[in-house]
Formats: C-alpha cells, structure tokens, sequence
C-alpha cells in the first residue's frame, strides 16, 4: 500500500523470522516429499495449504493443488457435492493466502483457475473484491480478477462503469480505476448494436476526466486516460491511405539498370534492385487486412496473384501504417517496354481494417505508368567502381532543382492527391480540448498540461490535414516543447525526440520547403551531365528523431549527417532508399538499426561517428533484442565461417542488420565497437562490400 | 424535604462546582483528576445547565424559567450570608407549534439542544479532551453527512470540501476547481513541517485580513465565501471591514482549514470532517460529569443554592447554603453564568477570560429550533447548511448556520427532523430577522428539492414543512476569574474549541500548577489487543492513533431509545461495542462485574492513592447502570422454580453457565426495580447524598443501588458465594436492555489503561444474569473462545460473525459467569464477547 513508511526490525522480530522460516522449511521438505509421491491425501493437502497460508508465493504448492485436485475430482466420480466441496476448499485456502499477502500473483491465479472449472458460485467474489479493494484501492491484482470474474458473470458493462465511477469519485487518483474505464469503454465501444456513438462517449468522458484535471493537474493518472482519449479520439474515423509509391499520376521510366526517370528526367541515378520493385502503400493509422484480395493490381506486366503485400513493422505484427509488395520487373526487357498503365484500386470492399474496427471505406484508385528506357553506358558499373564521397559539399549543388525539376513535378503529384478535411467532431471535441487546456496554463503550470496541449494541437493539425502540408500551429507546438525541454530536465530527450518530429514536419510540410533540402549529388568525377543524383540532405538540423517518411517515398539518397539522431524508427518505408549518410550522430547501438533490415536496395550506408558499443548491452531499447527473437528471414548457422578470435555472439545484433543487405561501401569509423575484429566480421558477412571506412577491399 | 435531599458528608470540598454545563463539567472532571475533591451541583434535574438536551416541553419549561430573573430567594438579614440570584440568559423565547398534538404524541423523542448548532470537528479540542479524558467510553457520534453553502440566491450547494468533493462537484467551473484546489494545497504546504520557506505565506500575508489575502491570490467572491464561511466557519462579514469587529486574519483563516482538513478522515468511520453525539449534546457535559465521577467527584442534581458564605473581614467567599439546609465549605466556586456574582463578594482579582469571537461583550446569538417533517435534502439526513452574510438579505452581517439532525443521531423520531440555527447579531430584533430569513429560506429550498424530487405530490406539500418552531436569543457571557470563577456561556461558534479554550484558562487560573488534561491513558490498545498483527498496524497508521473511537453507530439503535422516551445513559467502561444480536424479543441481563482483589496489585493501588483518601471511598466502585427499559413482554410464563446446577462452557476463556441462577420471582424484581430509574431525569435524585456510593452511581446516570433492599442483598449474597469473590468487591448491578436488533461489538470487560485500573483495580469477572427469555438471537458471543479461528480486521467484514465462536443463549435466571482474567491474574483474551 501507498505513503507507509517501513520500520525498522525490532529484534523480537528477527526471532520470530527465525522460527518461521524453520517452520517453512519443514513444512516445505514435507511438501516437496508428498508432492514427489504424487500422494494427495487430505494429510498431504493441509500441508500444502499450511504452506500456503504462510507463504503464498509458492507457486509449486500451488501447481500441486491443481494437480490433488485434478486427481481427486477423478477420484470422487461424478457425484456434484463432493466435487463442489473439493473446489471450495481451494478457494478457502486461496482466500486464507490472500489474507496473507493479498499480492500475490500465484494465489490469484490459483483462484482464477479454480473458478474456471465452473464448479464454485460466483456470488461471493464481489464480495472478497470489494474488500481487497477497500484495503488498497489501486491493487490491480485486484482489478484484473474483477475483470475476470464480471466476465464469468456476465456483469453489464454499464454497471461495471458505475462502479468504476464511483471508485474514481472516492479517489481520482487511481491508475488502476482509469484503466479500467478505458477497457470496459473500449469493450462498449465495440459493442455498435447498443446504439453508442463514439462522439457521445468521448465527449463524456473527456468533460469527466477534465474536472480531474482541473482540480489537481499535478496528478498524472487522468492525464494518462486523457491521452488515452485522444488516442480515440484521432482513431475514431476510417483509414486514410496517406501516400503510396509510385504515387497516383506518376509517369515512371525504368532503365535496363535499375535507374527510375519521370516523365521529364531522371529521378535520380541510383538503381534499384529490379526483382524487387516496391509498391508502398502509407496510411495514417495502422491498418490490417491489406492483401491481394483488398488491394487490386491491374497490369499487364505482373498479375495480381503475384504480389504479396507485407507490413513493414518493427515486430512481426499483423497490423502497419506502411505496407509494401515488390514486382518483379527482371524478366522484362525494359529497353523495348512501352508504357503500361497500372491501376491499383482499395476500398472497394470491406477488409482493410483500422485497429479500432473502422473500415477503409473511401475507394481510392492509384493509377501510374512504367515504360522503360534504352541505356547506353552502364552507370551500375560506373557506380560500383566508384566510391561515394559524402564529406565533400562541393558534390552537392542545389541550383538546378528548381520548380520545373522532375522531382518537383513528381511531388506535386503526391500532394494534389488530398484535399484538406474539412470539418468533424472529433475535430470539434479536439479543439474544445485545446481552449480548455489553454485556460489551464493561464493559471497553473503544469508539464503534462503543456505536453498533452501540444499533442491536441498536433493532433488537431493533423485531422485537418493528414498529410500535414499545413501545419497551423508547429510554432507553438516548438514553444510549448522548448518550454518543457528547459522545465523538465530529466525527460527533455522525450520532448527533444517529439519536437525533433515536429520540426522535420514543419521543415518538409511543402514542396517548395522541401525543394530546399534537395540537392543534385556531382560526386562521382565521371558522371555525365544530365544523370545528377537528387539528394534529401536533412544534415545538422539538430534532429533527435526523423518522420514524416509518408512524404518521403520516392527517397533514394538521404543524408541525415550531424544531427542528434539515436533512432532510425520508420525509415523501412522508405524502400527506394540506396544511400543514407548516418554520420556522426548519436546512434547506440546495431538494433538501432533494425529500420535498415527491410530496405533491400540500400548500398552506400554510413554510420561513422556514431555511439554503437559504447554501452555494451542497448539498455535504450523497449524490447531486448535476442536471436531467437528474430527467427524471421534470418538465417542463424551457428557454426558460420568466421574469422579467428571472431565470435559471433559479440556480434549478432549487427549480423542482424547486416545479413540480408548489399551493402557496397560502408563507414563505421569512429564507433567504439569499430576495431578490426569487427571489421573482419563485416567484411565477411558483407560480401558484396567493396569499401570499408574508405578502404577499397579484394 | 430532607429526604428529597439527603445529608451531604462531607462538608468540606476543595472546589464546588455550582452548574453543569460544558465548562463546569471539564472543570470538575479535570479539578478531581488532579486530586482535588469536588462537588458538583445542580439545580436542575437534569445534566447539562445551558448545554442540555431537553424535550420540547422541557426546553419550553428550562427557557421561560432562565429567560427572568430569580432574585435572591434567601432572606438577606445576616451579613456573612448572602443570597444567590440568577440573571436570565434568554431573552425573545417564542415558541410555536403548528401540529401540537405530533409533538405532544412524540415528546419524550425528542432530545433538543439548548445551544445548538453545535458540532465537532474530528480533530477539534473537544475530541482530543474526549479521548483525553477517557470519555469517549461514554459517547457514541454520528457523522454529519453533507455540508451545504448557499451562494446564489436561495441555491444551495455542496460544500467541496475535500480533493474528491472538488472532481465530483457541478456547480463549480473547471478554473473555480482549480482555484480551490490550489489554494488547499496552499494550505497543506504552508503546514507541512518539511517544507522550505518558500512554499509557506510569508509572515506579512499571515497578519493581512484573510479575506484581503485570498483576494491576493487570485480567489473569486464565490470561491471566497466557500472558504471563510463554510470551511473557516466565519461568522461576520469578512468584507466588510467596516461593520465587522472581528475580522479573520490569514493565520486564523489558515488554522481553522487545517482544522478542518486534518478532521477528514481521522476516523475511519466517519466520513466528513464533522461530527455529532448520538442524543444530542448535552451528552458532552454528562460524559465528563461520569468522568469526574469515576475520579471521586461527589453529583447532586436538583440542589438548589440558595446563599453564599461570605467571610466578613475581607468579603471573600467562604461556602454555599443548600436548598436544603445544609452549610458546605470550600476555597473555590465555580459557578455556570446564569448566576449573579453577588456585589458582597470581594472581586480583585476577578479577571474576564478573553476569548477571541467574544470581543463585543454585547454580542448576543440568536438561537432556533425547528422540527420538521421531511428532510431538507433527499437521502441526506444529518447535514449543515451555512447562509454567508448578505446571502439572505442585504443586511445580513453574519452567517447563518443550520445544522439538521435526524432520527440516525437518535434526537427525534423516524420520519422527523430537527433543524437549529444560530446568527450573531447585536440586538434581538436583528437576530429575529436573520433566524426569520433562514427559516423561509429553508423552508423555500426544501420545497424546490422536493419539486425536483417529485413533480406530482401535491398532497404532501399541503402539510406544513415545519411543526414546532422556538426561536430566542442568548447572551454571550465570558468566563469570569475569582475567588468565585464564572464560566462562558455557550458560544456562536459551530465548535467548542474557543469554550475549550476559555475553559482551560479558567482551569489554569484556579490551579496553575495542575495539568488541564491528566495523563492520556495510552489510547488504542484498548481495544484490538487480542491480535497483535493488527495492532502494529494501527500505530503506524497515524489515522488510526486514536483507535477505535468516537463510535459512529447504525441509526437503530437510537430509533428504538427514542421510542419510550427515555434518555439513556451508557453503560459505563463498557468496552467496547459490538454484536448483541436479539433478533426477536426483549433481553434483560444484568451486569455485575468484579473488581480486581488480586493482592499484587491491590497494594500497588494502595501505595498509589493520594493522602486523605482513608475517608474517600472504598476501593471499588459500584457501578450501575440501568441502560433503559421499555415494555418487557413476552415474558415466558410457565417457568417455575426448578433445580440450579452448573455447567462449564469453556476453559477458555472460564465461563460457567450457573441454570436457574435467579427465581422468576427475582427477576420480575429487579426489571420493576430497574423500571422507573429508565428516566434520565430520575436518575439520580433517589440516590445522590448517599455518601461513598453515590459517587460511583451518578457517573451513570440511572443504577440499582447495591443492597438496595432484601432481595438483591440476597442476589449478591449468592453471587459471592457463587464466585467466591466478596460483595464488597463488586462493582453493583447494571441492568441492561437489549431491543431487537441492538447489538454490541465484542468488547473486553477488563482494563488496559492504568488509569482505571489504578482507580478502581482489575476487572476480574463478569456475571451476566438474563432476565427474560428470547424466541431467538441473543446470544453472548465469545469470538475468542478456543476452538474457533479468529478472524483478522479485515477478514472480519466477510464472515457471518454472530454464528462464530461460543455462544450462549439467553435463558431468564440463568447466570453466565466469565473471567476476564486467566488463575494467574494475566489478561484473559479470550474473554472477548458481545
């Protein structure tokens, strides 16, 4: 329980400590032997219950319960009373347990088992909850049996709302009872039959955490429900697809190598693997259900049937914002290819799915060309005898993308695509939230007041323009994170990775603001004129965190240099990507990294100066990475050929990344984990690597 | 004559006490805790003088008697003796009834209180004097529900009180919650010992008016007036620095919320911040006077004083004449305000003692009391309503309070409701007009809730909302310091606290080296002792440090008191409540409890008495207590006598169940003995004056004398020989009546304070006789008894607790004796019961 200091032991205590832990041991050779004999007699039983009683942690003991019980119902026969006893017992002794330590997860469990078998009444467990929940309100052990047995009972969620209510009422600073609201809400919301709309639910339920929130804004649990309302609130409409490469209208030309031209030139000299033409589709919210039954191809050059769509998530959900299918586009002679229209149509039946159940129902159609394009000289050749030089800005030049460039035309394909929402009532609810919010900080100044009042506003940017090519309030949003950075140390690197975020949208929210950052690459000394290379360079903008990839599709040479970047997450949508420049930023670790496993035409990579092996084990990461988990597309041979006084245990977060990619040439310098051991590593599963840190390797 | 008042030995006392109001009893109690022998008059028949809680046609009869002068009555010829005159302390006493013939049917339901409203904030000196003083064993307290503050016109509202009250509440904007909320915090950080500087009011703020300073911080009118009427309790205009003389300074302003904010939650089992006592206030003054009883303090009610002694040479005074003839001689007098300190008397010294909200010494309160039939707020039984000035009409200067009481705190009967109020004001007439207001105004509220409640009942609005009204007004006398001491009257405040404060001076200035409060006797492990899990528990509950006190209990039980009209004196050192479950008929027991005779101890005691007690009482005290009777039928007819044999029930705890223990005869007896002492009225007169034993009796209020005639001589007789513990040991019969569905806690006979056991000895042994039989329930619990697992706090609440542990089944003339304590004179715990 909460707010109770812990005394000091009293030597009497540590007497009595003494005698108890030699009657557990006792109790528990006792035990053990029985449980080993498998005998469940009423003696052998009482012993473990015994046990129990003192120490309900035991989950053993309790493992042999279910199985004295299993074994005695068997026993017993089918007789109704003689089993019902059998079971009450446990629940006396799960109850008796509880008495000792009413946190305990083993003697919940065991009761939620016991009840399970369907033999005991259920009318007493309100009952025993009630009081676990007078002793601790905030127990969520408690909580989650609650949850589990009104189930069983088939308690209405309107009464369980109730008594979330109250429980709320009594106490407004209870996690626990929030949650709860949020998953009986949720379970009602789902519900469509009873006739709720989600405007009447929300609108409720953000004026009854708002009175939380005014009186005491220094109290986190209803701004943790308050977020969780907004995350309704933005998901609370069907699935926008956002973008998709090739985009709606887009000419393409392919060459024989690889390299991709719009209709008026060159898109950019890099090529890209042409058994693996993507087709990416961008949406704003996750979706599922994207397949070749939802999403139709028409083409001559590849059927239908040919295209599998994948999501492209950091964890093998089923569920994405961004999902890709290649073409293979290798069996064609593309020199002699004339153009072919492609029409991709979803939309047009159920089956796309948000994953708050909402249906894509816009049809959208995609149409685009492809033809191809005769080659004189091999440029794939002439490339991968060269080596990239990114340092040098004089390979940069940004005079000639202008509006007329093909990029320029390209992007504003994308863009014409949507028209800004015009109105709604979640936009209306949102931007009720924001005047309220905005008197808050009038008169109190409160962090999470300021942190949700800038993800309403970014929120409400972005309903009223998905693609965010209008971002009204950026400004403030800055400030309010500026603000926040400076107030709250401890998790300014939070508010930096978020108004990073913002900063990029803010950068990019237009073509012509984006022209900016193009630039057309003359680094290669035999390059011809005409065949420039577009480079994004979004270097030293103090960025901590990079986005916005739904406006980035058509990237292929991206230079995210000096910035303060320590992920890479999202970047897997951008599949055209050929060349990204990482150097000198903060990136810790090869998990980091993991963005770049799925961007199979990425070549010139350049990590130098960056941070990874500076922290032996990737502490930063939310889930730990391990071998197992990555059973995927991997490969894992443990008896690998390495080289000697190479392990392979040193080195599999960046066998990971570095497996499946083929990479050319690759700049690691300056990490800590850079020796040349690892070099050795690198080299050997990187076949393909012709440069290392600007070493011509063979 | 004489009979009526019997001789008083003896006739020198260290300090009479001439009243029993609040003030006069907490000088009794504490003057006799410190030694001192005290008596302690009263003209009156009842407790509580000015503090008393009457019936309707006793409070009319009490107010027109106190609303006239009484001249001295003694003839004045001789010059050392001069005669004691009374000033009337009320005046305007108008009372009114609209349905004569409910309240005459109900009369002896009703407990009003002279000087209502009153209340008690939980963490108020009161309530520390109450647990101080050990009188909490005496009282049991109801929580006030809901308070209400009127804020627009006529429209009532909850007071948000406390963090969730604030979520909860719709008449607030979110911007006015976060106003009051901040400023609670304010508050909080400003008394937070581990805070810095920084986060306190500076020292400067603190002295501003503390109306000026909420202003300061930003607060609106309506927030304002939430916080300095109807949580600061204000009682004048704090914006009007004009008018009011008494303007509250922030240190003030932010002590009375700490008040309040620390009486949240300080019982468990009360759920605001304010509290009343069950049958009304004038229990207060009676728990003390039991208090002071039990600390040898000599009770005699309907005792007039009709002169003093004066000593010639220097004028000081000397003595009290009794009604009765009777010369009685002290150093010190105290006297209630009503009584004029004759001019005769020497004053040098006579100092006022100062209380704060009493500068203007014109001040005057205007008091009303109201029986209504329907309750001003649906489901809302005990509640308080406050009108901050100008919230009635333009003139208001002061707040009004209302405080409603129902038949839960067993003050009237079911289905009716009482409603006091009380304004300062400066004169009668502006009094008259602001109690006027407030009545109409919650007359008109009432009406508009009940509207809402219920459009169409049109034949329940005909009847009158109010039945019986008196309304008067009340001077405010300060407590006065001299060779004869006066004590205040009853305030305007909500609270005792600045009565507790002038109290405590008067008592320092009578015997400045004596502690106001003795000794706390160790609180809180009075009860729980029996699990020594739960006790640790509770010392590191800071909530819980007091224990298990001030006992909210279900409204049953005072419906069934109120129905026979007998006012009802607790049990004394009953300890404590619990489960008495009589579910059909009517159980008499009788208590008899032993004092301790274990010889250890009874020599520690010995050592321990202070000098000058070999003509005090006995060791023991007698203890009866006669906790109401009502009609006994169902009395079991055919039961002759029939043979006496005895059966062991348990080793542990020991108790014997002695069969056919008291003839039918006998047990007839002793309920007609008990009958007419019910009356809390005729409690004492009977038996006061009669020396040693007396002092015992009064502190219950109603007993059956020991070896009042033959037959219960005869009773104890047998009990002795039963038990094998002398007669004299015991501490006399209680005859206790149980009401279906009254029930008692399981409680401990024994002590386990110092205090009482220094007193009186141990407890050893109970003897609990039935008096009539039961068609079911009734039973004697032992939760304890060996054999039956005992249940934890907590676990308490699941189990069906009347089945659990040894029981015994009421059977008239049966006896059950129980030790307290095991044969080698440790605490038994197992004698739990209930």
């Amino acid at each position: 329980m909460h707010g109770r200091p812990r005394k000091a032991p009293k030597p009497e205590d540590s007497a009595a400590l003494a005698a108890k832990s030699q009657k557990l041991r006792s109790l528990q050779s006792q035990f053990l032997s029985f449980h080993h004999g498998c005998t469940y007699s009423k003696e052998a039983l009482e012993t473990s219950a015994k046990l129990l009683e003192i120490n309900p942690e035991n989950y053993t003991a309790w493992n042999y319960r279910k199985l004295a019980v299993e074994h005695n119902v068997n026993e017993c026969g089918t007789d109704p009373d003689s089993i019902k006893s059998i079971f009450d017992e446990e629940l006396r002794v799960v109850e008796n347990a509880l008495r000792q330590n009413f946190k305990s997860y083993g003697a919940w469990h065991h009761r939620k088992w016991v009840l399970s078998k369907g033999h005991s009444s259920m009318n007493r467990e309100l009952m025993l909850l009630d009081v676990f929940q007078k002793l601790d309100s905030r127990n969520f052990h408690a909580w989650n049996y609650r949850r589990f047995v009104t189930t069983l009972m088939n308690r209405s969620l309107e009464d369980e709302l109730k008594y979330t209510e109250n429980m709320i009422e009594i106490n407004f600073s209870n996690y626990s009872a929030w949650h709860n609201r949020s998953i009986l809400l949720s379970k009602q919301l789902k519900e469509k039959d009873k006739g709720l709309s989600f405007q009447d639910v929300l609108s409720k339920e953000y004026n009854f955490v708002r009175d939380a929130l005014f009186t005491d804004p220094d109290d986190q649990s209803g701004w943790f429900y308050h977020l969780w309302l907004l995350e309704q609130t933005i998901q609370c409409e069907a699935p926008l697809l956002l973008s998709s490469w090739p985009a709606n209208g887009a000419d393409l030309i392919i060459s024989g190598n690889g390299c991709i031209h719009a209709a008026t030139g060159l898109l950019s000299g890099l090529p890209i693997d042409l058994k693996r033409f993507p087709m990416i589709l961008y949406f704003n919210q996750s979706v599922e259900g994207i397949d070749s039954s939802t999403v139709n191809v028409e083409a001559e050059i590849y059927s239908n049937k040919d295209l599998t769509w994948k999501p492209l998530s950091p964890r093998n959900s089923c569920t994405s914002r961004v999902w890709v299918a290649y073409a293979d586009l290798s069996g064609i002679d593309l020199s002699s290819l004339s153009p072919q229209r492609i029409r991709v149509r979803l939309g047009h039946c159920a089956g796309i799915m948000s994953s708050n159940g909402f249906h894509l129902n816009k049809p959208v159609n995609i149409e685009y060309s492809i033809a191809g394009k005769y080659i004189e000289i091999e440029p794939t050749e002439r490339q991968e005898n060269e080596i990239f030089s990114w340092t040098d800005d004089d390979s940069y030049n940004s005079g000639e993308l202008d509006e007329s460039s093909p990029i320029a035309l390209y992007m504003q394909a994308v863009e014409d695509n949507h028209e800004a929402a015009a109105s709604g009532w979640h936009i209306d609810i949102v931007t009720e939230e924001i005047n309220h919010f905005r008197d808050l900080l009038t008169i109190a100044d409160c962090k999470i007041g300021k942190l949700t009042l800038a993800r309403l506003l970014i929120a409400r940017d972005g309903m009223i323009s998905p693609l965010r090519n209008k971002m009204a309030h950026s400004e403030e949003v800055l400030d309010l994170y500026r603000d926040l950075i400076k107030s709250d140390p401890p998790h300014s690197k939070f508010y930096k990775d978020q108004s990073s975020l913002v900063l990029l949208q803010q950068l990019i929210s237009s073509r012509e603001a984006l022209l900016k950052y193009c630039f057309s690459y003359k680094g290669f000394k035999s390059s011809q004129s005409v065949d420039s290379q577009v480079c994004l360079r979004l270097n030293n903008l103090l960025l901590s965190r990079v986005g916005s990839f739904e406006k980035l599709l058509w990237v292929q040479f991206l230079d995210l240099s000096d910035n303060e970047l320590h992920s890479i997450e999202g970047l897997e949508a951008l599949q055209l990507l050929s060349c990204l420049n990482l150097r000198n930023n903060k990136i810790a670790s090869f998990s980091a990294l993991e963005p770049l496993r799925s961007l199979k035409s990425l070549r010139v990579l350049n990590i130098s100066y960056n941070e990874i092996g500076s922290h032996p084990v990737d502490t930063r990461r939310y889930l730990f990475t391990s071998p197992i988990s990555h059973s995927g597309d991997i490969s894992w041979k443990r008896d690998e050929d390495l080289p000697d006084g190479v392990s392979m245990e040193n080195y599999w977060e960046a066998f990971i990344v570095f497996k499946n990619l083929d990479l050319v040439q690759m700049d690691i310098a300056g990490n800590p984990v850079a020796d040349e051991k690892f070099q050795s590593f690198l080299v050997k599963i990187s076949p393909a690597l012709k440069w290392l840190d600007g070493q011509t390797l063979h | 004559m004489t009979e009526a008042h019997p001789q008083i030995d003896p006739t020198n006392f260290d300090l009479i006490v001439l009243g029993t109001g609040l003030p006069e009893s907490l000088i009794a109690a504490a003057a006799s805790s410190a030694g001192k022998s005290v008596l302690h008059l009263d003209p009156n028949p009842f407790y509580g003088s000015h503090f008393a809680s009457l019936s309707p046609d006793d409070l009319s009869a009490f107010l027109s008697s106190s609303s006239s002068p009484h001249p001295p009555s003694f003839p004045g010829d001789d010059p050392a003796t001069v005669g004691l005159a009374t000033l009337p302390l009320y005046s305007d006493v108008q009372i009114s009834s609209s349905s004569p013939e409910v309240i005459e049917e109900h009369c002896r339901k009703f407990s009003l209180d002279l000087a209502g409203p009153k209340v008690l904030f939980c963490a108020d000196k009161a309530v520390d004097a109450i647990l101080k003083f050990g009188t909490n064993h005496y009282l049991e307290f109801k929580a006030i529900d809901a308070s209400y503050i009127c804020i627009e016109k006529g429209k009532l509202m909850k007071v948000p009180d406390s963090r969730s009250a604030i979520f909860k509440d719709k008449n607030l904007s979110l911007m006015e919650k976060n106003q009051l909320m901040k400023f609670f915090k304010l508050v909080q950080q400003h008394l937070d010992p581990d805070e810095d500087g920084s986060a306190k009011v500076s020292e400067e703020d603190l002295e501003t008016p503390f109306s000026e300073f909420l202003g300061k911080i930003g607060l609106q009118q309506k927030i304002k007036s939430i916080i300095m009427y109807s949580i600061a309790m204000a009682d004048q205009n704090q914006d009007n620095v004009d008018i009011s003389e008494d303007i509250l300074r922030t240190k003030d302003g932010i002590d009375r919320l700490a008040l309040f904010h620390s009486s949240m939650g300080r019982f468990p089992n009360a759920s605001g911040a304010l509290i009343y006592p069950s049958y009304g206030q004038g229990e207060l003054p009676q728990a003390f006077c039991r208090r002071a009883a039990v600390k040898r303090c000599l009770y005699v009610l309907r005792m007039p004083v009709v002169a003093l002694h004066i000593d010639q040479d220097d004028g000081q005074y000397r003595g009290i004449k009794l009604a009765s003839g009777q010369d009685l001689f002290s150093p010190r007098l105290v006297l209630d305000p009503s009584f004029v300190v004759p001019s005769q008397v020497g004053s040098s010294v006579e100092e006022p003692v100062k209380i704060r909200s009493q500068k203007d010494a014109e001040a005057k309160v205007a008091r009303g009391i109201c029986i209504t039939r329907a309750s001003l707020m649906p489901d809302v039984s005990n509640l308080l309503v406050i009108y901050p000035p100008r919230s009635l009409c333009p003139e208001q200067d002061t707040a009004v309070r209302v405080l409603q009481l129902g038949s839960t705190s067993a003050v009237c009967p079911p289905g009716m409701f009482l409603l006091y109020l009380s304004a300062i004001c400066s004169d009668s007439s502006q009094g008259k007009t602001l109690l006027n207001a407030a009545i109409s105004a919650v007359e008109v509220s009432q009406i508009s809730e009940r509207n809402a409640m219920n459009k169409n009942e049109d034949a329940e609005v005909e009847k009158p909302f109010i039945l019986w009204k008196a309304t008067y007004i009340q001077k405010l006398c300060m407590g006065k310091y001299g060779s004869i001491t006066s004590t205040p009257s009853s305030d305007g405040n909500l609270n005792y606290n600045d009565l507790m404060d002038a109290t405590e001076k008067l008592f320092h200035s009578l015997y400045p080296d004596e502690a106001f409060f003795p000794e706390a006797t160790s609180p809180g492990n009075t009860e729980d002792d029996d699990d020594g899990t739960s006790d640790t528990v509770q010392r590191t509950l800071p909530l819980r440090k007091e224990g298990a006190l001030p006992e909210i209990l279900d409204g049953k039980l005072g419906q069934a008191q109120a129905e026979e009209g007998l006012a009802m004196a607790k049990p004394k050192n009953l300890r404590y409540l619990g489960r008495k479950a009589s579910s059909s008929t009517l159980v008499f027991t009788v208590l008899l409890v032993f004092s301790f005779a274990v010889l250890i101890l009874l020599a520690i005691w010995i050592l321990s008495m202070p000098s000058g007690s070999s003509s005090g009482p006995k060791v023991h005290d007698l203890t009866s207590i006669v906790r109401k009777t009502s009609d006994w039928t169902g009395d079991d007819e055919g039961r002759s006598e029939s043979e006496q044999w005895a059966e062991v029930i348990s080793w542990e705890p020991r108790a014997i169940v002695y069969h056919n223990f008291l003839s039918k005869n006998e047990c007839e007896h002793l309920i007609k003995l008990a009958t007419p002492h019910m009356r809390k009225s005729a409690v004492v007169d009977s038996a006061t004056g009669k020396r040693k034993d007396s002092r015992v009796r009064t502190s219950s209020g109603t007993f059956l004398a020991r070896g009042l005639d033959k037959m219960i001589q005869d009773i104890e007789k047998r009990i002795a020989d039963f038990t094998f513990i002398p007669v004299e040991n015991g501490e006399g019969l209680q005859v206790l009546h149980y009401e279906v569905g009254q029930k008692y806690e399981p409680h401990f006979d024994y002590f386990l304070d110092e205090y009482n056991t220094k007193n009186g000895g141990q407890r050893m042994a109970t003897l609990l006789m039935y008096l009539s039989d039961v068609e079911e329930g009734g039973e004697t619990v032992f939760p304890n008894a060996k054999g039956n697992f005992s249940d934890g706090p907590w676990w308490d609440e699941l189990s069906d607790c009347g089945k659990k542990g040894l029981s015994v089944k009421p059977k008239r003339g049966d006896a059950l004796l129980f030790w307290s304590m095991r044969p080698d004179a440790t605490l038994d715990q197992s004698s739990l019961h209930g």
